[in-house]
């Protein structure tokens, strides 16, 4: 039992001494920090991170990409000039940062010119999982005086299997995905194989005793977990949201959302999206319709989206004059 | 890529026609709890261990009064008044192994005074996750002119997390093996497993479910980091938080885990509130533990619960 003890205080001491070094972005109340484009405060880079440069989408051969980061990390416009008051925010993974595009085909940029040019700003964080929407949407939002409350929130969620873990020994979150009964990630494979979860956790470093701990969780996340912690996220951006009365709509490119039915969809999240009688709406996401890197959704795709999305706006808009 | 969508409409499938084990997590729906029966009055609890009673309750006549919906209720205190309080927590608010007037709920009940009644949301076993998840539920449920004029809190030990299996199966509970002996804490883990299950089917916090859940449910325990835990309760923390906001309901919490009083004042006020408890300068103030058990031996005592109660008192009072 001493032992027990000794072990919390341990771990409490870690966070006593570590959160404004290691942890000072997650959950605290102040303006939310994209840590791994912080690198680039204030600067513009051609590449984004992690980016394929061995592909070239010939759609793209001739289209300039910069992409200009804010002191916090997060993607601004500097050739967009609003002319209006109202502001509309935007949180998202990649296809809301618009990893691959110039910043006249993304979609936050689109919707902001279509609600008349209203003023942007763009919290997409690339790879970011629902947690990390939730986290960045909550940081963004309670930080603000009233006056400053945006006048619309789109939310465009990831795929929902990227739950988070965050290690005692490393200090930024790491996603974990799925191991898919069809697609097992070939680096866990031994991890998958062996039997005693224990002999996964002696890492003989404290790298790869984290690693080790992370691919075990890996595979140990089930898809209604995954969906769970997704729906978790999804309250809390809606009582943020609802709580100052911020209209806002979502969507997702999740395929696994669009088989569910609109009774589940309506169960678990809201209405407040793109939706028909059979389910989610499904927004093709055509290979012959993809960003610089082949991979990340083209023009097509974001002027469909960013359309959508303001009719869900008007729409909300005219219902609210009418009553 | 063909076996990438197989996989997900199977995903879809399964959820779509394993709906009714799902639907009551984080919608909309009435938190009912079904494993303590409804309308009925036990003597003891499912998962109350009476085979080493605390003499002290040897002679004291403990009855749980269970409410149409599953919850234990006061007879003098659940009735209609002028105001009302909702609580919610794990066992220690449930009041294991005590009789009525010794649990905090009652007792804050008597500090608020006569105009007030008291509900008690506690489930035995509940991490922070399910207890947000019933408080979600209940004030979705409850209409505009019957929100409850406060709300307290009484969180269990920050490393129990919820971890949902794919199989149909409630939700259960991770926790951290911490690291000075983790391979006997976990031996014994699953020991306590296999000595535990018939036809497949065994027994984790007083709830059934299958043994490759709760076999994965040990393993998650040995994966999961402190860090993680805290992180999960913040968001958990945030949703009480916007939501008591959005419904202008005052509120208050505390806690008995271990972790949380170890954690400095200013890790509690930046990422959790300290503005609605009771903090000194080295953070949450830990309660006398002393050796006051409940009749189980396990839990706290009334002695315990009074320190609750005051806790409580004292963050709505600010």
């Amino acid at each position: 039992m001493k032992d027990h003890y000794a072990d919390i205080t341990k771990y409490s001491r870690a966070l006593n001494n570590h959160w404004k070094s290691r942890y000072n972005h997650i959950w605290r109340k102040n303006t939310p920090v994209n840590k791994i484009y912080s690198r680039f405060a204030n600067q513009t880079i051609e590449w984004a991170v992690g980016e394929n440069k061995n592909y070239l989408n010939p759609d793209y051969k001739d289209i300039e990409i910069k992409y200009s980061i804010d002191s916090n990390g997060f993607r601004v416009y500097p050739n967009y000039t609003p002319f209006s008051s109202k502001k509309v925010i935007t949180y998202g993974c990649s296809m809301t940062f618009g990893f691959s595009l110039p910043d006249e085909h993304t979609w936050p940029y689109l919707i902001a010119k279509k609600l008349g040019n209203w003023q942007l700003i763009n919290y997409g964080v690339p790879a970011a999982g629902p947690t990390e929407i939730a986290r960045v949407c909550y940081q963004s939002i309670s930080c603000l005086d009233k006056k400053d409350y945006p006048n619309v929130v789109y939310v465009y969620f990831p795929d929902f299997f990227r739950t988070e873990y965050i290690g005692n020994e490393d200090y930024a979150p790491i996603h974990t995905h799925l191991n898919l009964h069809a697609v097992k990630y070939p680096t866990l494979s031994s991890v998958a194989a062996t039997e005693d979860p224990l002999q996964i956790i002696k890492g003989d470093t404290p790298e790869t005793l984290h690693l080790s701990k992370l691919y075990a969780y890996y595979n140990l996340t089930s898809a209604t977990h995954s969906f769970y912690e997704m729906v978790k996220s999804f309250k809390l951006i809606k009582e943020t949201l609802e709580s100052r009365n911020i209209p806002w709509f979502w969507y997702t490119w999740s395929p696994m959302l669009y088989s569910l039915r609109p009774e589940t969809i309506s169960l678990f999240f809201g209405d407040n999206t793109l939706i028909n009688d059979d389910g989610l709406i499904i927004i093709n996401r055509s290979p012959n319709n993809r960003g610089r890197d082949g991979s990340h959704v083209g023009l097509k795709y974001t002027e469909y989206l960013s359309n959508a999305f303001v009719n869900l706006f008007k729409n909300y808009e005219n219902r609210e004059i009418n009553l | 890529m063909d076996s990438i969508i197989e996989e997900t409409d199977s995903f879809a499938k399964v959820l779509e026609s394993n709906i009714h084990f799902y639907r009551e997590l984080w919608t909309e729906i009435y938190p009912v709890q079904y494993y303590l029966g409804q309308n009925t009055i036990l003597n003891s609890l499912p998962n109350e261990n009476l085979e080493n009673i605390n003499p002290k309750y040897k002679d004291v006549d403990i009855k749980y009064h269970i409410n149409s919906k599953g919850y234990r209720y006061y007879p003098d205190k659940s009735i209609k008044k002028n105001k009302k309080a909702f609580c919610f927590g794990c066992s220690f608010t449930l009041g294991h192994g005590l009789p009525d007037n010794e649990t905090w709920p009652y007792i804050l009940g008597e500090k608020l005074g006569e105009e007030w009644s008291i509900e008690n949301f506690g489930k035995s076993g509940a991490s922070l996750e399910e207890i947000v998840r019933i408080f979600y539920q209940v004030i979705k449920n409850t209409p505009a002119n019957e929100m409850p004029d406060a709300v307290f809190f009484l969180f269990p030990e920050l490393t129990r997390m919820s971890y949902i299996g794919n199989i149909g199966n409630k939700p259960v509970h991770t926790g951290i093996v911490f690291e000075q002996n983790p391979e006997a804490t976990h031996q014994a883990e699953l020991k306590f497993l296999r000595e535990n299950t018939v036809n497949g089917i065994t027994t984790l916090f007083g709830r059934q479910c299958k043994y490759e859940d709760a076999l994965i449910r040990v393993k998650m325990y040995a994966y999961t980091s402190a860090v993680n835990s805290f992180f999960n309760n913040v968001s958990c923390f945030n949703i009480i938080r916007e939501t008591c906001s959005r419904y202008n309901i005052p509120w208050s919490w505390y806690s008995w885990s271990y972790t949380y009083w170890n954690l400095s004042r200013e890790v509690i006020a930046e990422f959790m509130d300290i503005n609605n408890t009771v903090v000194d300068d080295n953070g949450l103030k830990p309660v006398d533990y002393k050796e006051g058990r409940s009749r189980d031996n396990t839990h706290c005592d009334g002695y315990v619960c009074m320190q609750f109660a005051d806790i409580l008192y004292a963050g709505i009072k600010k």
